[in-house]
């Protein structure tokens, strides 16, 4: 990690690694100054009892030599103990402290007598590098001759004092010791530091995994891609925001998809009309422009065919116009929720188709089954009507002749339906029929609006419409009121 | 003006349009400089596509003659302009026929898709009178009298 990082940029996971390897490091140091402690008070008085013996050991070494002064004697007497890796130097000194033998290069550390000179104990002086230890040397004299009064008690016994030994102890070996330990801990905390930081690691990846996850998804819909379905490991606080997530991107999606399809309804509206729109105006002009031409020439024998192409003109234009404000006002005016009697409302529509209806020889069923439904009466009236007239306009010159208005009852939604026996749709033109002024035959009266207002009506009562035809069998339109979906 | 009767063998040109009194428009300007140039009108894509490939009412006529230009309107009944200009493009038979868009529409959408169909040409009709006979007279020089059609198969 680098300490020059932004303060946004530290992630949830690092800035816990963070933490924990900081926290880790502490632990370590505070571990380590305290092993170190208990390990050198450890070291310390192992080296000071092994100081008191090895001190009284050469004073008894110490004590023949001492006595008969035999430098060289005493000089051999040490060598064996010069061996033991912790003594720095080993020094004696007479009686009168004057300075014997120093079994070490350069000069000793000034020392003092004062104390302790006569008395059997170790006086220790602790310098930065060694422990000084002086310890006078008795020797035990018999008052009497030895073997004369074999029956004398001890306490007869003097001790004089021959002599002092003075041995440095380095502490070299606990300063080595204590290095050892230091980077053994420092390695065994680096190798558990390691350790943790990667199950930590490894743990936060597990816990910030669908955190990312999400991020990522929220990050893509920002841009417009919608991710599948995000998985749900666990029914735990993560898992919860995750399905709230899921639910959330698949209505934003949905809402999306809707508008979409709407913009596009609107922008093919509005291409649909400007150029039926733009039609008439060049038939007009033109057959204007003609007209005047044929005048200026005298040929007027083509004028009235030309007439009727403008006066056509004309009258398509007044018409597509009127059929607009229908669309319009279909959007605009206010829409009543009302329970209406379906049945009732199909039988006066009927009224109004009774003469067409027997012209034409056509019987009309309308399905008992059809009850109640909640909606806007003079809209669904029209979805009526212009599905009834649909239904005659294309009933061809078969003999029996069947227009069937009925309900398919189904748990969630009921489909209502309008079923002719007449000539039918061609598949390839059956998702254009519900366009604007679209018409399958130019030779049919009306603007080719009737469907788009009957879609548009079943639209604001929340349905679908849809057909399903075969050529020659007739045709049948479902739709839907009020759709519940079920996700 | 100038005719375009140069050419020993006559023109024919199918004529794709919906709507009659725009049929009757482009046949009266076309004729006006015209008169070798046979026209052929058709008023529904479904029809074009019959009579292009021979099928339907079109099935007997074999001694039926593959058109030397085709002039399409966009929004058709029954069969749109686009997918009939597809289909042609697609047709070993009738991709060599020059396909001339002839139509109200300016979107960018359309002309677009039209050339993504190879189109040869892309029309827009004009309102006004004056220009659209302009046009069609300069349709004319250029299609029907400068232009190298390739020798029937």
């Amino acid at each position: 990690m680098t300490d020059t990082f932004a303060k946004k940029d530290i992630s949830f996971k690092n800035r816990i690694l963070f933490a924990v390897t900081i926290g880790n490091l502490l632990i370590s140091i505070i571990y380590t100054v305290n092993s170190l402690n208990i390990q050198q008070a450890i070291l310390y008085s192992e080296l000071l009892k092994k100081a008191q013996i090895t001190t009284q050991l050469a004073a008894k070494i110490g004590e023949l030599p001492l006595i008969t002064k035999n430098k060289a004697l005493l000089e051999a007497e040490i060598s064996e103990l010069k061996t033991i890796p912790e003594i720095s130097f080993i020094a004696f000194y007479d009686s009168t402290r004057t300075l014997i033998i120093n079994k070490q290069q350069g000069i000793l550390p000034d020392r003092s007598f004062d104390e302790n000179y006569d008395k059997e104990a170790l006086s220790i002086q602790e310098h930065l590098n060694l422990f000084d230890v002086l310890y006078p040397v008795f020797t035990s004299k018999a008052w009497e001759i030895p073997g004369v009064f074999d029956n004398m008690p001890q306490d007869t016994e003097k001790k004089e004092l021959i002599g002092w030994v003075r041995i440095g102890f380095s502490k070299n070996f606990i300063q080595q010791a204590q290095r050892k330990l230091i980077i053994t801990t420092s390695l065994i905390s680096l190798g558990f530091s390691l350790i943790g930081i990667f199950i930590l690691w490894q743990l936060l990846t597990i816990v910030t995994a669908p955190l990312t996850q999400l991020f990522t998804a929220a990050k893509n819909i920002k841009q417009g891609t919608y991710p599948n379905s995000l998985p749900v490991a666990f029914n735990d606080e993560i898992g919860m925001l995750t399905e709230e997530f899921n639910r959330m991107s698949d209505s934003i999606r949905e809402r999306e998809n809707m508008l979409n399809q709407k913009n596009n309804e609107l922008k093919q509206f509005s291409y649909i009309v400007s150029h039926d729109l733009k039609s008439p105006l060049l038939t007009i002009r033109g057959f204007i422009g003609i007209i005047e031409k044929n005048i200026k020439k005298g040929s007027m024998e083509s004028l009235p065919e030309y007439f009727n192409f403008i006066y056509s003109a004309v009258d398509h234009m007044h018409k597509l116009l009127h059929e607009l404000i229908r669309v319009s006002k279909l959007e605009y005016t206010q829409f009543n929720n009302q329970i209406i009697e379906l049945r009732e409302m199909i039988q006066e529509i009927q009224t109004i188709f009774k003469l067409p209806l027997k012209q034409k020889n056509i019987s009309l069923k309308i399905s008992s089954e059809l009850a109640t439904v909640r909606g806007d009466s003079l809209r669904l009236r029209e979805v009526f009507q212009n599905l009834i007239e649909n239904s005659i306009k294309f009933m061809g010159q078969q003999p029996s002749r069947l227009i069937e208005i009925g309900i398919i009852k189904q748990e969630a939604n009921n489909i209502y339906y309008v079923r002719d026996n007449g000539i039918g749709i061609n598949p390839q033109y059956q998702k254009r029929i519900f366009n604007i002024f679209e018409q399958l035959d130019n030779k049919t009266e009306g603007a080719g609006i009737g469907l788009t207002i009957v879609k548009r009506i079943i639209e604001l009562h929340k349905g679908r419409i849809w057909v399903e035809s075969e050529e020659g069998k007739g045709s049948t339109f479902y739709f839907t009121l009020w759709e519940t979906t079920t996700s | 003006m100038g005719t375009f009767f140069k050419k020993s063998e006559p023109i024919n040109i199918l004529l794709i349009e919906d709507n009659p009194a725009h049929a009757e428009l482009i046949k009266i300007v076309l004729h006006e400089n015209s008169v070798k140039n046979a026209i052929t009108h058709l008023a529904d894509g479904e029809t074009a596509m019959d009579y292009l490939f021979k099928r339907g009412n079109y099935s007997d006529n074999k001694n039926l003659q593959q058109p030397h230009l085709i002039l399409l309107d966009l929004r058709l009944p029954k069969i749109d302009g686009l997918d009939l200009l597809k289909e042609i493009k697609n047709s070993a038979d009738l991709k060599h026929i020059p396909v001339i868009i002839l139509t109200t529409s300016d979107e960018e959408a359309d002309i677009a898709k039209a050339y993504d169909n190879h189109v040869n040409s892309y029309l827009v009709k004009p309102l006004e009178f004056e220009k659209f006979s302009a046009l069609m007279t300069r349709f004319g020089f250029y299609w029907l009298d400068s232009n190298v059609f390739p020798s029937k198969k």
